[in-house]
């Protein structure tokens, strides 16, 4: 049983994100909209069979990408923000660029356990 | 023209999340250069909690200006209406980095840090009409944006950080110019309203206008930057305020929430805590204040909830419209000789609370309206007047009014209580005290006690409701007064009256209603007889049983006819309404039809209005009407599927309230009612009123008969005929042929029939007839069938439904030979010599008999 969603942008997508940026973790029983479903929509899909969408590590993949403060002894500096998301989740199947609902995700090879995300998830920061 | 894509985000629609919307924001346009395609992109949120960081940034990929751009906005009817975390409610940070954005009356909430964010120097940027709360940082946080040209503008938003929190932190981060047009915005704040600048080499220009800072200070400027500042009419509290150069009149200010009279000297910012908008009341000292918007045209024309804001006066802070709260008024300490005045006190909860009034000091004419009231005038010493207060509203509140302690000589003066429920209970009210005249509407009770001798009760009026007057205790030679009361269920209780006391005139109407009366042959019916009857009503709403039908064994159908006469005493374009009511005979209306009838200068009309249905089960099947003449109106329904068995059916006219003459029930004419059921044959006894002696009338038309015939040889084969149609009940002469001339060339020659008047009744035939000439030696006239119109020579006029065939069979006319005189003969020998004289009247149901 499918539980969390994670929505990446498609390589070629034309979305503002980075290819295969984190765009966002959805309750897997939500239906993403109608223009997000749609074929071709640049998005790829990929249900988590182990995880609720609320978990700390899903939601931690939406992290934006910040570099280090301006002035680190200024109190009221903020951090530079470098990008929309910190991780990648690179998902090189063509089937994750259709979406599918919840139930027929494990038919359609779209669900993956958390161990596999993990291997596919990329951290800018680190490099 | 710009074309508008518009996009929907909420659940079920284009996209569920602004994430997912704005990621896909370069793929919605033709292209992603909006400019080249002359196109906008509107997305519309549902009203919701939407629980995400939502950043607005395609690094260049799309290409805008001020016209061709993006916005974010709510869908119809999802609007936050001023109130935090409503509507669309973003429940997390929105950042903007794109250019020529429109952020426009969303709710930005994040659990923690920053809520609305500027950054990365987009120019023309517009945050408008939002509701931004935050708790752990700042509200609107724009790090460096706009131009002189294209500044970043933030209008008619509301917000509340609390805490040590901080509305604007408006810097020029990193390199180059800021540019920011703050205007009419509200800002509750922990800590300052406005944070201006950073450590920065650069320039920041501040451009404010009718910002309306109600947290703990206004205003605090960074250093090592250069700060070019401008604007006006700006209000904020002592504490960090507003620089001078745009400070207000008055500033700084004291806010003050949820308070209608600070009760002390001031300059006060009076504002609802709950919405930030300002409070409708004198004491509120910026009011008015802001620069409007024909003086200055950075200043918004409508509000943050979209109401106009116009004039070169405007109020500072998002909301332009004032809000109404409810004022106390506790006077104390009043001293003698004092006058409280006459204050007016408008919606919501009031209290009143005059105390320590001592003697001679007038309460004045308090005017008190709506919410739950109370008046409590205690310690009123003698000499005093309790005034005239006017209490209303508050329909279903408990209203009081409790003047106590009314000593000897004291005037309980004339309060008007209305609606809901009231109490006047003045206890002892000593002698000579007066009551009054309380004017009491609504349901009330009025419950005077202990009065004493010589003391007079009075004239109360009541109306309306339950009322009841129960005076007890009066003692010898006290009068009761002449109370009057009107409608509904009433009560007079007075009680231990000895002897010689007067109890008064008190004058009780409604309860028992009269019933209406039937006077019968009234007037000449449809059969040209005097037989319709007419139904007087005393009261509305009083009925009468007209026919009614045999027991029913359920499933059947029943037909009800009748004829009604309109009121030819309505005036010209006027109308009545008239109910007929079918009901079982445990007087449950099982079908009711309301007539309305209008009536003009010619001919009424006639319309059916309405038809209810109630009881167990009928339908109408068929529902017909028919204006036929001299106001006359025939009208018939039929009724089917009536479900309860063993019934009988009666037909019934109820009074209804005169349409124009108010408090008048009408009058009807009525004839020929019966019932019928179409399953079986009514009896006679079943085609008559079973009370009220409505309709008493033969139901089968009158026959005349009787022929009498003359003839006189004119000679040259000309000859004069007489007939006489004699009533066979009366005996007196109906009609008679005056006149009759044959040639013996001719054939056909018309017949001059008339009579005198006879039972209203004059005969005129229509159309020509052939009369052959008496065979040499025969001994009659062969006179075919004969056609007549019946006239009713009383006041009524025609009644051309009475349109009659006379059975003439000619054969059977006899006269003399006799040259000369006309002789009257009952015809012989010739046998069976009648015309039978038929005037059917067209039945209810449309046949004749």
């Amino acid at each position: 049983m499918a539980h969390a969603l994670i929505i990446t942008a498609a390589p070629s997508g034309g979305l503002t994100y980075s290819d295969n940026d984190v765009v966002q973790v959805l309750d897997g029983h939500l239906n993403p909209g109608g223009s997000v479903t749609g074929t071709s929509s640049g998005f790829a899909f990929v249900y988590v069979s182990d995880k609720e969408h609320d978990d700390p590590d899903v939601l931690a993949l939406m992290a934006p990408w910040e570099g280090d403060l301006i002035d680190p002894n200024d109190p009221d500096m903020r951090r530079e923000q470098l990008g929309k998301r910190r991780y990648t989740v690179t998902l090189a199947d063509a089937a994750h660029l259709t979406w599918v609902d919840a139930d027929s995700a494990e038919a359609a090879a779209i669900t993956k356990t958390w161990a596999e995300i993990q291997a596919l998830t990329g951290d800018k920061a680190a490099v | 023209m710009v074309t508008v894509i518009t996009k929907t985000i909420g659940s079920g629609k284009d996209y569920a999340s602004f994430t997912l919307a704005e990621a896909d924001v370069t793929n919605i346009g033709t292209s992603a250069d909006l400019v080249a395609n002359d196109e906008a992109i509107v997305f519309e949120a549902d009203a919701g909690d939407y629980s995400e960081n939502v950043t607005f940034s395609t690094g260049g990929a799309l290409t805008c200006d001020a016209t061709r751009n993006v916005t974010w906005t709510h869908a119809t009817g999802a609007g936050h209406g001023g109130v935090f975390g409503a509507g669309a409610n973003i429940v997390g940070a929105f950042t903007v980095q794109e250019s020529y954005t429109v952020v426009d009356g969303l709710s930005i909430s994040p659990v923690s840090n920053d809520a609305f964010i500027v950054s990365n120097a987009p120019v023309g940027i517009i945050a408008q009409n939002l509701c931004i709360e935050t708790v752990t940082g700042e509200a609107v946080y724009m790090a460096r944006a706009g131009t002189a040209s294209e500044p970043a503008i933030v209008r008619n938003c509301n917000i509340y950080a609390p805490g040590s929190r901080r509305g604007f932190d408006l810097q020029s981060n990193g390199v180059g110019d800021a540019h920011y047009l703050i205007v009419n915005n509200t800002v509750n704040s922990g800590s300052q309203a406005f944070l201006i600048g950073l450590n920065s080499s650069d320039t920041l220009y501040v451009e404010l206008y009718n910002n309306l800072a109600i947290g703990g200070r206004a205003w605090f400027q960074r250093t090592g930057y250069t700060l070019v500042l401008s604007g006006s009419n700006n209000f904020g509290p002592s504490t960090n305020p507003f620089p001078s150069s745009i400070a207000g009149s008055p500033d700084p200010i004291t806010p003050l929430a949820d308070t209608y009279d600070p009760g002390v000297a001031g300059d006060y910012a009076l504002y609802e805590s709950a919405t930030g908008k300002l409070i409708d009341s004198p004491h509120n000292d910026v009011v008015g204040q802001g620069v409007g918007p024909s003086a200055n045209s950075d200043v918004p024309t409508t509000d943050i909830l979209g109401d106009p804001r116009s004039g070169a006066t405007a109020n500072p802070g998002a909301f332009e419209d004032l809000v109404v709260i409810s004022p106390v008024l506790t006077p104390t300490g009043i001293a003698s000789g004092e006058a409280f005045g006459s204050p007016t006190l408008t919606p919501g909860a009031v209290t009143v609370t005059a105390t320590g009034i001592a003697s001679v000091e007038a309460f004045g004419t308090a005017t008190v309206q709506t919410g739950a009231v109370t008046v409590t005038a205690t310690a009123i010493g003698s000499g005093e007047a309790f005034g005239t207060p006017s209490v209303s509203q508050g329909a279903g509140s408990a209203q009081s009014l409790s003047a106590t302690g009314i000593a000897s000589g004291e005037a309980f003066g004339s309060p008007e209580v209305q609606p809901g429920t009231a109490t006047i209970a003045p206890p002892g009210i000593g002698s000579g005290v007066v009551f009054g005249v309380p004017n009491l509407l609504g349901q009330v009770g009025i419950l005077p006690v202990q009065i004493f001798s010589a003391e007079a009760f009075g004239t109360p009026t009541l109306s309306g409701g339950a009322p009841q007057l129960l005076p007890s205790g009066i003692p010898t030679a006290e009068a009761f007064g002449s109370p009057t009361l009107s409608q509904g269920a009433a009560q007079l209780l007075p009680s231990g009256i000895p002897t010689a006391e007067a109890f008064g005139t008190p004058t009780l109407s409604g309860g028992t209603l009269q019933p209406p009366t039937v006077t019968t042959n009234q007037i000449v019916a449809p059969n040209g007889r005097l037989e319709a009857d007419t139904i007087s009503h005393t009261d509305q709403y009083t009925y009468v049983k007209l026919e009614k039908s045999g027991a029913l064994t359920g499933g059947e159908t029943i037909s009800y006819h009748w004829y009604f006469k309109v009121d030819s005493g309505l005036a010209a374009g006027t109308g009545e309404t008239i109910t007929f009511s079918i009901k079982d005979s445990g007087g449950t209306v099982v079908e009711e039809i309301n007539w309305t009838v209008a009536y003009d200068d010619a001919t009424p009309t006639v319309a059916l209005g309405s038809t209810t249905t109630a009881g167990s089960g009928y339908t109408t099947a068929a529902l017909e009407y028919v204006a036929i003449s001299n106001d006359w109106v025939r009208c018939s329904i039929t009724l089917t599927d009536f479900g309860s068995t063993g019934q009988d059916v009666a037909v019934t006219h109820t009074g209804e309230p005169g349409a124009t003459s108010a408090g008048t029930a009408y009058d009807v004419t009525l004839w020929g009612s019966e019932v019928t059921t179409l399953d079986r044959t009514p009896t006679a006894n079943e085609l008559r009123p079973v009370s009220g002696g409505i309709v008493d009338f033969d139901a089968y038309p009158a026959e005349h008969r009787s022929l009498f015939g003359s003839y006189t040889d004119l000679g040259d084969n000309q000859y004069r005929v007489g007939i006489t149609l004699t009533d066979d009940t009366s005996s007196a002469d109906y009609a008679r042929i005056e006149h009759y001339q044959a040639n013996s060339a001719e054939t056909t020659h018309q017949i001059y029939l008339s009579s005198p008047s006879v039972d209203d009744i004059d005969l005129d035939l229509l159309a020509d007839v052939l009369i052959n000439p008496p065979k040499p030696g025969g001994p009659f006239f062969d006179i075919p069938l004969i056609t007549h119109a019946v006239h009713e020579l009383g006041n009524d006029g025609r009644v051309p439904t009475t349109v009659a065939t006379f059975g003439y069979y000619a054969g059977h006319l006899g006269w003399w030979d006799t040259e000369g005189a006309v002789v009257e003969k009952e015809p012989q020998p010739y046998g069976g010599d009648k015309i039978t004289v038929i005037v059917p009247p067209v039945r209810g149901n449309g046949s004749t008999p």
